[in-house]
């Protein structure tokens, strides 16, 4: 019988993970295709939009105009954690998510730690951005046929409502699709991708109309303290930049093209971020930020004095935020996966129908947790949750790093991160800079959460490992 | 030449297996068993779902060994795995790959016992199809009508004269899919002339 001590760090082969994904057998293998500026357009697509459309009416009124700077501190961190993820996930090629890499190199315990964390970088960022889309349908529905949904019905509790009803029909029509086996071609995509940046620019150009250089004279109302608490909530819309990191297995000459193409986008993004939240600061006080539902339509609104900008930005977010909601959806069920054929959750989270291959019991159940976090809870809370999650679930992967650099010197690594240690240490010490200047009451909330998911570590996880099962290990690593 | 051969992963019933096996061994034509599992989505080289793609890959690798071992050893057949949007399009992606003239599907489940039932995915490669066969007062009778004898298929020509995937069928026409009581080879009209042909000269019978 195994210690606690020995369960908790057992660490998951990384032979085994290459075992069971065939990558071994030469089908996993995948061509070196992807060049640089493909990289980096992914990386562009797939960060663009999380959050920006919702993430100024919290930051705002924490941070005054000065989160422009708060832009620039949360994208040089989510560069560096990503430039970190990149070489973790290089070295243990095989597996999909952060949850699979900490269990590869930090242990078992870790890894479910992190799996919490990953719980709110999707599970909970998918519910904060549905009570994003459903502050844009209520605007759309206002601007296009003069109605709305009654606040009881479209906000939480904390708000003044009872129930946030079109957030959770966002949910449960993506959960259908996705167990449907619904997919997204890749023209969609691009498409999907458009519309962001389009409305974003629109939002620039329309909005300048309403420049007023004495919202700006304010300009860091609360210090530094105010320009980190924001970059804590502005993270939230820099996530899916990792994204770039993971495909390191496909990009051609990685050691060069990872961190270029992080570069470029995180450059890119930022810059639109920043021209963004400019027009959005100098258009109107820092106060009026505060509660503003559907910020970005409702500033153009004030500005032009007219709705049609602001009924083109909503209609662009509506579409675009449904699919930023099936994404993280589907990334979420699909890391339960991992974790149920690794035991840590039941059996039930890796079954899949046989005739769609969609793991339908996960996604019922991930539609339920996250329709009723999206009913009740206020999108400011749930944007620091998922903010503070993916900021530590980044941690533990630079952490990780330096901890692989050590015990596992010799392993292949395709990518390895430039000006080791100083580049891990400044993404740990970046990432506990944010953290440390969100509200107390998300760090508790936070601890109270990693403190579940470590007692269902040790009351499930540890019984029911499958790296516990006798033999197996012996057959793996033969 | 070359038939594409759908395995459902679920592994349920073998006669699409042997259908494809009779053609082959008819034909002399090759066998791609193919399996289609959803594709990596969003469509992207991020990989949240690697382990959930390992399984996919696995479970497809499985049911397409079952299927290779069902059909007889001296019939050459491959195996393919293949990511697709949908199982149709996937399908119908492999057959103009691989120039297939022949695509065979299984029959859904939840037909009438020992009728053809068309499943999501066979209805939707055979929509709008003109029929060739049958007299009586309903399609059923008409079909109840011949004698069918071990080993006989229904032939039905698409009037299409686009490639395979062009292949559709009309209501008249699926009425009489689903009274077949055997297999039903739904084709593009020169492939369908030319199976008929075949059949005349008793080339079918196994």
């Amino acid at each position: 019988m195994a210690s606690l001590r020995q369960e908790f760090l057992r660490r998951k082969p990384v032979t085994a993970m290459a075992q069971e994904t065939g990558a071994d057998t030469g089908k996993g293998e995948l061509s070196r295709s992807i060049g640089l500026f493909q990289l980096a357009a992914f990386g562009i697509g797939a960060t663009i939009g999380t959050g920006i459309f919702i993430v100024l009416t919290e930051a705002v009124p924490i941070g005054g105009p000065a989160v422009i700077l708060s832009f620039v501190l949360a994208g040089a961190v989510a560069g560096l954690t990503a430039i970190c993820y990149a070489e973790m996930a290089s070295a243990v090629p095989v597996s999909g998510s952060s949850y699979s890499y900490a269990y590869a190199t930090l242990g078992e315990g870790v890894a479910m730690v992190v799996a919490a964390c990953l719980l709110l970088e999707y599970g909970v960022s998918s519910a904060a951005v549905a009570v994003g889309w459903s502050q844009y349908l209520n605007e759309l529905l206002d601007n296009l046929f003069g109605v709305t949904i009654p606040d009881s019905l479209s906000s939480a509790p904390e708000q003044g409502g009872v129930f946030n009803l079109p957030a959770v029909i966002l949910v449960v029509l993506c959960s259908l699709l996705l167990i449907r086996g619904a997919s997204e071609s890749a023209k969609v995509n691009t498409v999907m991708v458009l519309i962001k940046v389009g409305v974003l620019v629109l939002f620039i150009v329309v909005g300048l109309q309403g420049w007023n250089s004495d919202n700006l004279s304010d300009f860091a109302p609360f210090g530094l303290t105010g320009v980190t608490s924001a970059a804590g909530i502005i993270f939230f819309s820099y996530i899916g930049l990792d994204a770039v990191s993971t495909a390191g297995e496909e990009v051609r000459n990685p050691r060069r093209t990872l961190p270029l193409a992080i570069l470029i986008a995180l450059t890119v993004v930022t810059t639109l971020y920043i021209a963004v939240a400019l027009v959005a600061v100098a258009a109107q006080p820092a106060e009026d930020f505060e509660g503003q539902e559907a910020g970005l339509a409702a500033i153009l609104e004030d500005v032009t004095g007219s709705t049609w900008p602001a009924t083109v930005l909503a209609a662009g977010a509506v579409i675009s935020i449904f699919s930023v909601t099936l994404v993280t959806l589907y990334g979420q069920t699909r890391i339960l996966f991992a974790m149920g054929r690794d035991g840590m959750v039941p059996p039930l989270f890796h079954r899949l129908n046989p005739r769609t291959l969609t793991p339908v019991p996960t996604t019922i159940i991930v539609a339920f947790v996250v329709a009723t976090l999206a009913g009740v809870l206020p999108i400011d809370f749930l944007a620091e949750m998922t903010s503070i999650g993916t900021l530590v679930a980044f941690l533990v992967v630079s952490v990780g790093v330096i901890v692989l650099r050590r015990t596992a010197p010799d392993l292949p690594r395709g990518f390895r991160v430039p000006l080791y240690p100083l580049t891990p240490i400044l993404s740990i010490a970046g990432c506990i800079w944010i953290i440390q200047d969100l509200r107390p009451r998300t760090i508790y909330v936070f601890f109270a959460w990693a403190a579940v998911a470590l007692a269902w570590y040790l009351l499930y996880g540890r019984r029911h490992s499958e790296l516990g099962r006798p033999g197996d290990a012996e057959d793996v690593t033969s | 030449m070359t038939m594409v051969v759908g395995v459902s992963p679920d592994r349920r019933g073998t006669a699409e297996l042997d259908l494809a096996a009779m053609l082959a061994r008819s034909a002399a034509d090759d066998l791609i068993l193919c399996t289609i599992v959803p594709s990596p989505w969003p469509p992207s080289p991020a990989k949240v779902d690697a382990e959930y793609r390992a399984e996919l890959e696995r479970i497809a690798t499985e049911a397409l060994e079952v299927a290779r071992a069902h059909i007889p050893a001296d019939i050459p057949a491959t195996t393919l795995v293949r990511p697709a949007r949908s199982v149709p399009a996937g399908l119908l992606e492999m057959a103009e790959e691989h120039d297939a003239r022949v695509l065979v599907v299984g029959s859904s489940s939840i037909g009438a016992f020992g009728r053809v039932a068309l499943g999501s995915v066979s209805s939707w490669l055979t929509e709008g199809l003109e029929a060739v066969v049958g007299y009586g007062e309903s399609w059923e009778e008409a079909l109840e009508d011949i004698k069918w004898q071990d080993g006989d298929v229904l032939a039905v020509g698409s009037s299409a004269s686009g490639p395979i995937a062009r292949v559709f069928l009309g209501s008249r026409a699926s009425k009489i899919v689903r009274s077949s009581p055997v297999p039903v080879v739904v084709a593009p009209r020169g492939a369908a002339a030319e199976l008929a042909g075949r059949a005349a000269r008793g080339e079918t019978r196994a």
